[in-house]
């Protein structure tokens, strides 16, 4: 099978897998399972196409039902091909079944190239999606024909004219209504067509376009057509910001397409009651959801289509400067966002903020970021606005950075990867820049060593007291470890030092950059103080009643970036 | 007893409750990493003064230690990771806890009810029960305070009973926030605890990253030969999950040396459990023979990571060897051994 640079030359899905099995068949060699099935979500998530990911025995099909669950949180085209005796299943079979959104029992004598065929339906409907075949069977020639003949198809409907099978009027004379209309665009109306439909209707409605929080990190391809489709005009707000919460709340309808509403998609703003408006949700199969006062069940670019023709007869409500608002709100944001990076460091401190912006602005363009669920990830995610990003969002997990970052480097080998991980983090999967250093693939990862686990400390100092139990980590020359994995390292102490870094990072080389940052304790990213409304839900009441109010508030002193975002959760805990 | 929880007439968390009930059944050691939603126990482990807590670098770690633990010491060994990606990450875990019937019992939060009946649409949403109901000997879940202490009860004695094995309780999480007196007459906890069942009565513990390794020639250099049929490795055979397990057997057997077989490629792939032994003060050797090119790879590591290096001399006798081993009965002595070809 293929490997990175004659990978870009094939239609051929990269395949992953782990230990000697990657030797028998040809596979992309992963050290971990795990890390094997992070790699193939990484390639899908970086171009939007499926990649494979293999495992043979209990000890290794469980390693990469680990990994599948990241997967499939948010609905990534992984394919997994996992090899499995009748006694084996009892143990490992419900696993798979409930990390896959989709499972493929192999029938006895089914050929590869029917199972191949298989998949491929699934893959349509729900991914990711498992073949579970039993220890007989040809597990080579299957992976083969997967790899060879799997593939997404862009939505067949959105070519179709609208029957007369969905009444649509209704919903139109409601969405007509609107005067501060709002529509929060989901990964599942990313396709060209829809995309060109939802723009035009953004442009005609006058309404901001806020992503889901699974869009903001879409394809690199897809943000390109993207950005190029919604030009300045129309405000394409990403999931966490100030001015994309601003518009969720104030909204007086919402339109959702292509989004599963569901609690990651909006960080948990529906379950704290802070959308007050109605909400029209469209989508193909979209199953229910409990939030929506209307659901469409068609393909969210017909409708845009279908909603704009609409407008274009008998015009909208929209108020007069509704949109421009957030124009301005987007701009007011980056800057005060900005600011906040360069207040909290000076000449020889390193913040995570400024460290976070100045790794997004060196970052060549074209570049893909990868980052995950701790405070680090956040930051990340906080300063690479509408930048290709690769994130967990329905689980937020860490510790998959690394091996994302290998397989984003696998599907997309013209870009260049940047990972940022937590040094909490970082041993979750330390051991794959081994591998990359032994293929030459250039990533460079950049380690906030900020000898702690940030994320969880900062819920302890807003709602335990300030009692840091057992979330600071001991001090760990994390240069000297990607020494032994073969990388390129260099320290960062000062901002100079991370200057000095950056433009290392800028630089060709044939193996993976690890930077060593160490950053302040202690920070507190914008996103993560939304994120404790989604994770926390359930128990706010108990928490509203501690120091939780104060502490927060008290926290964004001389912040107005991470003030503004906490007013969002201070609201939230006082209802 | 004294009930140091109620403070005042301030009634304690279902989190509190948690702790104290597992102080008052004789635990020593929590592994867990963390979420948001363990806090309240983390927090409230520290108030009661309770088991100590043992942070490792993944929940996969975590679970490995608890399986070497408790088939060291023959009592339940506690893992308490985080809902959602955590209890993803332990999937292998458990299945090795019930493959080598490990008394583990696996304390998580989870979503409450009504998000549990939409759970693919939660964040951080995973079905623990169906995810796991292979890999696990029995699973109980606790929607109300009132249920704490049976359920924990229960658990411990299902880990332990018959063949051995690992037992999950998922806690609805908001529980562990909320304050309820503990009702009625609180029935003594019973320390229960079975032989152990990791090389009973040897006076060395051999650990095997794998069951490939059987065939080292390193080991009857190393005058480890005869510890082989007495040998232990985590159930899931695999390589890679080695260290954090025999850290756990560490714990949960002291005074007995403790020794484990890996490769290079392994050893470089678990240094987070060198770095995590080393902080809680078992003190790591890593050893190889001088000269060999197991030794190339495991000098660095040792010298990153803090641990004493051993080249074992090519001149000792296997006996020699063996009784330097022998000697380390407080730290971990790693052994990085030849990869037998086959
Ligand atoms: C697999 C997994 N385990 C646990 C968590 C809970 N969690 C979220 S953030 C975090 C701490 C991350 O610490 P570190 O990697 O050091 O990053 P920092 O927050 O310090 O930047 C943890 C444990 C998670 N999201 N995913």
């Amino acid at each position: 099978m293929a490997t990175e640079a004659e990978l870009s030359k094939t239609a051929e899905l990269p395949v992953l897998a782990s230990g000697s099995l990657a030797l028998e068949i040809g596979a992309i060699a992963m050290r971990d399972p795990q890390a094997a099935a992070h790699a193939a979500d990484g390639a899908a998530r970086a171009s939007g196409r499926p990649a494979v990911v293999t495992a043979r025995g209990i000890a290794d099909v469980l390693r990469v039902a680990s990994g599948l669950v990241t997967a499939s949180g948010d609905r990534k085209p992984v394919i997994a091909v996992l090899q499995l005796s009748d006694t084996e299943r009892e143990v490992a079979l419900p696993a798979i079944e409930t990390a896959s959104r989709s499972t493929l029992i192999v029938e006895p004598g089914e050929s590869a190239e029917r199972l191949a065929e298989r998949c491929n339906e699934s893959l349509q409907l729900s991914a990711p999606v498992s073949l579970v075949l039993n220890r007989d069977s040809d597990l080579a020639a299957v992976v083969k024909a997967v790899a060879a003949n799997c593939a997404i198809r862009e939505s067949v409907d959105s070519q179709a004219e609208v029957g007369g099978s969905v009444d649509l009027k209704p919903a139109f004379e409601e969405l007509r209504e609107a005067k501060k209309p709002v529509i929060l665009l989901g990964s599942g109306a990313l396709s060209t067509t829809a995309l060109e439909s939802i723009a035009a209707l953004a442009r005609l409605w006058q309404a901001p376009v806020c992503l889901t929080f699974s869009a903001t990190s879409m394809a690199a391809d897809t943000l390109d057509r993207c950005l190029a489709l919604f030009g300045a005009d129309i405000p394409l707000l990403p999931a966490g910001t100030v001015p994309w919460t601003n518009a969720l709340t104030r909204a007086d309808h919402l339109l959702a397409l292509g989004s599963g509403l569901s609690e990651a998609d909006w960080f948990g703003l529906s379950d704290a009651k802070l959308v007050r408006a109605p909400v029209t949700r469209v989508a193909l199969n979209p199953g229910t959801d409990g939030i929506a006062d209307r659901t469409v069940d068609i393909d969210a670019g017909v409708f845009a289509k279908a909603f704009a023709a609409e407008i274009v007869r008998g015009g909208a409500l929209t108020r007069d400067n509704w949109v421009e608002r957030f124009s301005e709100a987007r701009s007011k944001w980056s800057g005060l966002v900005d600011e906040e990076a360069h207040r909290a460091g000076d000449s020889d401190r390193l913040s995570a903020p400024l460290a976070a912006r100045e790794i997004v602005s060196a970052a060549p363009a074209n570049a893909i970021l990868v980052g995950e669920g701790g405070a680090a990830g956040m930051w990340l995610a906080s300063y690479a606005w509408l930048r290709p990003l690769i994130v967990p969002s329905q689980h937020a997990s860490i510790g998959a950075s690394i091996p994302m970052a290998a397989g984003a480097a696998l599907a997309e080998p013209d870009r260049p990867i940047w990972a940022v991980v937590g040094d909490g983090a970082f041993f979750y999967c330390a051991r794959e820049l081994a591998g990359l250093a032994e293929r030459g693939v250039p990533i460079a990862v950049f380690v906030f060593d900020d000898r702690s686990w940030n994320a969880i400390r900062l819920v302890q100092t807003l709602f335990f007291r300030h009692r840091t139990i057992g979330t600071d980590l001991p001090e760990v020359d994390y240069r000297s470890h990607a020494e032994l994995h073969g990388c390129e390292t260099i320290r960062v102490r000062t901002p100079s030092d991370l200057a000095q870094a950056l433009s290392l990072a800028q630089e060709p080389r044939n193996k993976p950059l690890v930077v060593d940052i160490r950053v302040e304790k202690g920070s507190i990213p914008f996103v993560g103080a939304n994120l404790i409304l989604a994770e926390l839900d359930g128990a706010l009441g108990p928490l509203a009643g501690s120091a939780a109010l104060g502490g927060l508030l008290a926290a964004a002193k001389d912040r107005p970036a991470l003030a503004a975002t906490l007013r969002v959760t201070a609201g939230a805990l006082r209802k | 007893m004294r009930r140091p929880l109620l403070i005042g007439s301030v009634a304690p968390s279902g989190a509190e409750r948690v702790a104290m009930r597992l102080k008052e059944l004789g635990v020593d050691f929590v592994f867990s990493i963390p979420g948001s939603q363990v806090l309240p126990i983390w927090d409230a482990l520290d108030r009661v003064h309770g088991p100590r807590l043992i942070v490792p670098r993944t929940e996969r770690a975590a679970a490995l230690m608890a399986e070497g633990y408790g088939l060291a010491s023959g009592r339940p060994a506690v893992v308490m990771n985080t809902l959602g990606p955590g209890v993803a990450n332990e999937a292998v875990a458990v299945a090795s806890a019930k493959l080598s019937s490990a008394p583990v019992v696996y304390l998580t939060p989870c979503q409450p009810p009504a998000k549990r009946t939409r759970i693919d649409e939660v964040f951080q949403g995973l079905d623990h029960g169906a995810f796991l109901s292979g890999a696990a000997k029995q699973q109980l879940l606790c929607d109300s305070t009132d249920q704490l202490e049976p359920m924990i009860d229960e658990a411990f004695a299902s880990a332990i009973a018959d063949s051995a094995g690992p037992v999950r309780l998922d806690v609805s999480f908001p529980i562990l926030f909320r304050r309820a007196r503990r009702r009625g007459g609180r029935q003594a906890a019973s320390h229960q605890t079975r032989p152990p069942k990791a090389a009973p009565g040897a006076d060395l513990v051999l650990a095997l990253d794998d069951s490939s390794l059987t065939g080292s020639a390193t080991l009857a250099t190393a005058g480890l030969f005869g510890d082989l049929e007495r040998s232990v490795m985590p159930g899931a055979d695999g390589p890679g999950m080695g260290a954090p397990f025999a850290l756990g057997l560490r714990l949960g057997r002291p005074r007995t040396p403790v020794v484990l077989a890996l490769t290079a490629e392994s050893l470089l792939g678990q240094l987070d459990t060198v770095i995590v032994a080393t902080a809680e003060g078992v003190p790591v050797t890593i050893a190889a023979a001088a000269d060999s090119p197991e030794a190339a790879l495991a000098k660095p590591a040792a010298l990153a990571t803090g641990a004493a290096w051993w080249p074992i001399d090519s001149g000792d006798s296997p006996e020699a060897v063996r009784a330097n081993f022998h000697q380390r009965t407080r730290g971990l002595t790693i052994l990085v051994v030849d990869q037998p070809a086959g």
